[in-house]
């Protein structure tokens, strides 16, 4: 009996890819919680709690504030990206720790 | 990056409900945090007056409405994004 019995014989787990598909979800995660934050603060009154149901402002207003979220969340990543926005350049100090490992 | 195979992606589908929970528990605490201070301040007494739990109430419920019409919006960016149908 071959030792390969599972649901998907003969398929390996590459843990390099789990982990790359973990970040990238991480990373919508983080966006997807970020927007529902920042238009819950800016759309929803924090008085007056007389509605249960969402207002027609207050759905126009979720709509608009996603949308232009995700673009500036966009417009950020290109900047960024152009600029060459990342740890090697603005997280210098980390190299003082990366050294001492070795 | 290469597609998942289905062992990876059944793996990966493991670690996402994982996350799920946790983000769902995070949420919760937000919900309450948010519709707690927002409905009660008043500290004579050790019960919620029904105002204050009318408030809670209906709080909560506009807080789960929020969540999803952001779900729904933030899907619905995500897949004109990759149909590069958006500026």
């Amino acid at each position: 009996m071959s030792m390969f019995m599972g649901a998907f014989p003969g398929q390996e787990v590459d843990p390099e890819k789990i982990k790359i598909a973990e970040v990238q979800f991480d990373a919508m995660n983080a966006t997807f919680n970020n927007i529902l934050k920042s238009c819950l603060e800016k759309c929803i009154a924090h008085d007056g709690y007389g509605e249960a149901d969402l207002a027609k402002g207050e759905m126009c207003c979720i709509d608009r504030c996603v949308a232009k979220m995700h673009y500036s969340n966009r417009l950020i990543g290109g900047y960024a990206q152009a600029k060459g926005f990342g740890p090697e350049t603005y997280l210098r100090h980390y190299e003082n720790f990366k050294k001492e490992e070795k | 990056m290469d597609a998942l195979n289905a062992k990876e992606q059944q793996d990966f589908q493991k670690l996402v409900e994982q996350k799920q929970m946790k983000d769902f528990m995070r949420l919760y605490s937000n919900l309450v945090e948010r519709c707690f201070n927002d409905c009660v301040n008043d500290f004579t007494s050790s019960k919620l007056t029904n105002k204050e739990q009318t408030c809670i109430l209906k709080c909560s419920e506009k807080f789960l409405k929020h969540s999803e019409r952001v779900g729904q919006r933030f899907q619905e960016q995500n897949a004109a994004m990759s149909q590069g149908l958006n500026r």
